[in-house]
């Protein structure tokens, strides 16, 4: 990666620095995960791109997202004989932290749009908490376990640039699909598997300077 | 460039924790735990999983998952001395070999069956796996816990599910000693509706079924008496009621067998196998068997009377020999104690009658009780009776009428004849009774209430309240040389409790039911089927 860099901080004629925020929407593909409502996760990332080349630029991120899942026993009646969906004492946290690191090849197609094609690494970084009250500091019952794994992911995309600011820096947009894909891994207490699997979307904007 | 100020926006609200709500479609855990010598054992419905819990050296929770190969419980009996499990468990199989076919899901309804299995269980290990038919739902040990007896009991309820067909008369041996024996598992047909199994002193088994009765050797698993009940082949008589008497002088035992709706009482020689009928003037509701002082007594749930038979006599016994001991009111249980038995009735609003029956001097003690009772247990020295009591519709009024009320504990000294009527704060759901170098106490439960009552027999008044961390819904002894209880709680992520009678502490482990919510739901033995 350093070689990479050195190597475009004396090829590059002008080497870009990119800074964007996104928000991403990744499928998770083991069907167990939909008992705590995370069959496919919305996200909010960061990422940092390198520009070595006008053509390449050297990404790197982060992303996260989270689902707080109340669980039901199904219909009863309460203690005023109402017909209602009765909670039960179990609630989950469901967090999801996101490593990237990529390449990514770039071409104007016209004017101030651009395509792209992009391939990163991926580390996921998942954790469960279980609890009678999550809002509670400490809970009466409580359960945490955590499981990490490892993948990649394939995108195209579009990203619009602006015309460049004070001769600064340029506002940019983007619009990315792609599939990703990791390891299915384990729960630690026997919890359960993960897997982040499927589509990848991300819409995002940044500034390149 | 303005119009995308609002991407950013977007981009971090994004940030926002999804709230969802799911309602799952089973229990995470089943309250119904069972104590076995090496922990607990916690079926979780919704994972499809078994559990065994205990508390490790630092106290919190040692979980280990028992490994049933994809089989769901279904329900847990353990051996009475708590070495192992016998978990009766089903499994899904998708009859469509399609190997595309991986999850439950996948497979067509038409080609998905049900198989099921009794376990063996021990030490979170299944030792062994049985195919036995699903409708066996009901399990007695041979004394020296050697074998275990399944058949099926229709008055539990529950489905009976038929591949082809099934013998509703079959009776399952499982040999728990040696499971490497080949002979692991026998079944016999006993007749229709096996409903009570005894166990006798030259190691067989007597069954009893519609109209006859089944006497089978426990070595060889075979039929080595038949006894009909009738000549007549479409007299049904279902029996009611059985226990084995035995006479020391004699060496003789003898089938004790009452039947429905009937106040005959049939008497079978195991040894000489000859039948003696007598009547003992009202249906009978309950037998309890004295062997030490080789005798029987009976109750009648709607006749205020008792019988006390000798076992001695029970060969020449006819209608005229027969002895009634006169109650107040009725009793339809009976429990034995040393050289006494207490009579009682547990299903009549109108019975507040407890009765001490001395079985050598048949002198008869009456203890009046506040409410009818709707349960009532002996300590182990026999001393004390503790019972909980229902509310009645009474028509008292003052004081009087406050206690009827409400749920209580009534307790019994049968030393003295003391009788204390206490009222509860809500209903006892378990009563435990311990007794140790510090004396005689009552566990007490209570609906909905996070304490547990240490009730101190000899000055029932004199109570200490333990607290508990949730509300309970059982109470149980762990197997016996453990001497602690076990108690499970009303909390849905799954708890239970460990309470050392003897320094009233409570250890509480949490949180097991949380296992496998994440599994996913794969078909179990796919590769062994190909």
């Amino acid at each position: 990666m350093m070689m990479v860099l050195m190597l475009g901080s004396a090829f590059a004629a002008e080497p870009k620095i990119e800074l964007n925020v996104s928000t991403s929407n990744i499928s998770t593909a083991v069907d167990s995960l939909d008992n705590i409502g995370a069959g496919s996760l919305a996200t909010v990332g960061l990422e940092t791109g390198y520009s070595i080349f006008p053509w390449f630029s050297v990404v790197a991120g982060w992303e996260y997202g989270a689902v707080k899942t109340q669980y039901g026993d199904g219909y009863g009646y309460d203690e005023y004989g109402e017909y209602v969906d009765v909670q039960s004492d179990v609630q989950s946290r469901f967090d999801y932290h996101q490593l990237h690191l990529g390449t990514r090849f770039q071409t104007k197609v016209f004017s101030r749009i651009y395509g792209y094609v992009k391939s990163e690494a991926l580390m996921g970084m998942s954790s469960m908490r279980f609890a009678d009250d999550l809002e509670e500091e400490d809970p009466a019952v409580e359960v945490r376990s955590s499981t990490s794994s490892f993948g990649g992911v394939v995108s195209l995309g579009a990203m619009y640039r602006s015309k460049p600011v004070a001769q600064r820096f340029q506002f940019q947009a983007h619009l990315e699909l792609g599939y990703a894909h990791q390891s299915k891994s384990s729960f630690d207490k026997d919890i359960g598997m993960s897997q982040v699997r499927g589509l990848h979307s991300s819409l995002g904007l940044g500034i390149r300077f | 460039m303005n119009k995308f100020l609002w991407l950013p926006v977007m981009g971090l609200t994004a940030c926002w924790v999804q709230d969802t709500s799911i309602s799952l479609d089973d229990n995470l855990w089943d309250s119904n735990v069972v104590a076995a010598s090496d922990g607990v054992y916690v079926a979780l419905p919704f994972a499809e999983m078994l559990v065994r819990v205990r508390l490790d050296s630092d106290s919190s929770l040692d979980l280990a998952v028992v490994d049933l190969d994809g089989a769901r419980v279904n329900r847990m009996v353990p051996t009475p001395d708590g070495s192992s499990v016998l978990v009766f468990a089903e499994w899904d199989e998708c009859k469509d070999e399609d190997s595309e076919i991986v999850y439950r899901s996948d497979c067509p309804s038409d080609e998905l069956v049900t198989n099921s299995e009794l376990a063996i269980v021990s030490d979170a290990q299944r030792t062994q796996r049985l195919e036995i038919p699903s409708h066996l739902n009901t399990i007695e040990f041979s004394p020296d816990n050697s074998i275990a007896v399944a058949y099926l009991d229709y008055s539990l309820g529950g489905e009976i599910t038929i591949e082809g067909v099934a013998d509703l008369g079959e009776v399952a041996f499982i040999n728990l000693a040696d499971e490497a024996s080949s002979q692991i598992r026998s079944s016999i047909s006993v007749g229709f509706s096996p409903n009570r199994v005894l166990f006798g002193t030259n190691n067989d088994a007597v069954v009893m079924s519609r109209s006859q009765v089944v006497v089978v050797d426990l070595t060889t698993f075979e039929k080595t008496l038949e006894a009909p009940l009738t000549l007549d082949a479409d007299q049904q008589i279902d029996p009611s009621g059985a226990e084995l008497a035995y006479d020391e002088e004699s060496g003789a035992s003898t089938l004790l067998l009452t039947v429905q709706g009937s106040s005959d009482l049939y008497m079978l020689n195991l040894a000489s196998e000859f039948w003696n009928i007598g009547d003992l003037g009202a249906i009978p509701s309950a037998i309890g068997v004295d062997n030490s002082s080789a005798q029987s007594v009976f109750v009648f749930g709607a006749s205020s009377k008792a019988v006390i038979l000798d076992h001695a006599s029970l060969a020449s016994l006819s209608s005229s020999s027969i002895e009634d001991i006169s109650l107040e009111e009725p009793a339809n249980k009976t429990i034995l104690g040393s050289g006494f038995a207490l009579l009682y009735h547990d299903s009549n609003d109108y019975v507040h009658d407890v009765y001490r029956i001395d079985l050598d001097s048949r002198e008869l003690t009456e203890y009046v009780l506040a409410n009818p009772l709707s349960e009532l247990q002996l300590s182990p020295s026999g001393q004390y009776a503790v019972g909980i009591m229902r509310p009645e519709n009474g028509y008292s009024s003052n004081l009087d009428a406050y206690q009827d009320s409400r749920w209580g504990i009534a307790i019994l000294n049968t030393l003295s004849d003391d009788v204390v009527s206490l009222v509860a704060e809500s209903q006892p759901i378990a009563v435990e009774i311990i007794e140790n170098q510090n004396g005689s106490f009552a566990l007490v439960l209570m609906n909905g209430l996070d304490y547990l009552l240490q009730i101190d027999l000899s000055q029932p008044s004199n109570f200490i309240p333990v607290e508990m961390d949730a509300a309970p819904l059982s109470l149980s002894k762990m197997p016996a040389d453990d001497g602690r209880f076990l108690i499970s709680h009303d909390v849905d992520m799954g708890m239970v409790s460990f309470l050392d009678p003897t320094t009233l502490e409570i250890t509480s482990i949490d949180g097991f039911a949380v296992t496998g919510l994440l599994n996913e739901q794969i078909l179990p033995r796919r590769a062994e089927e190909e």
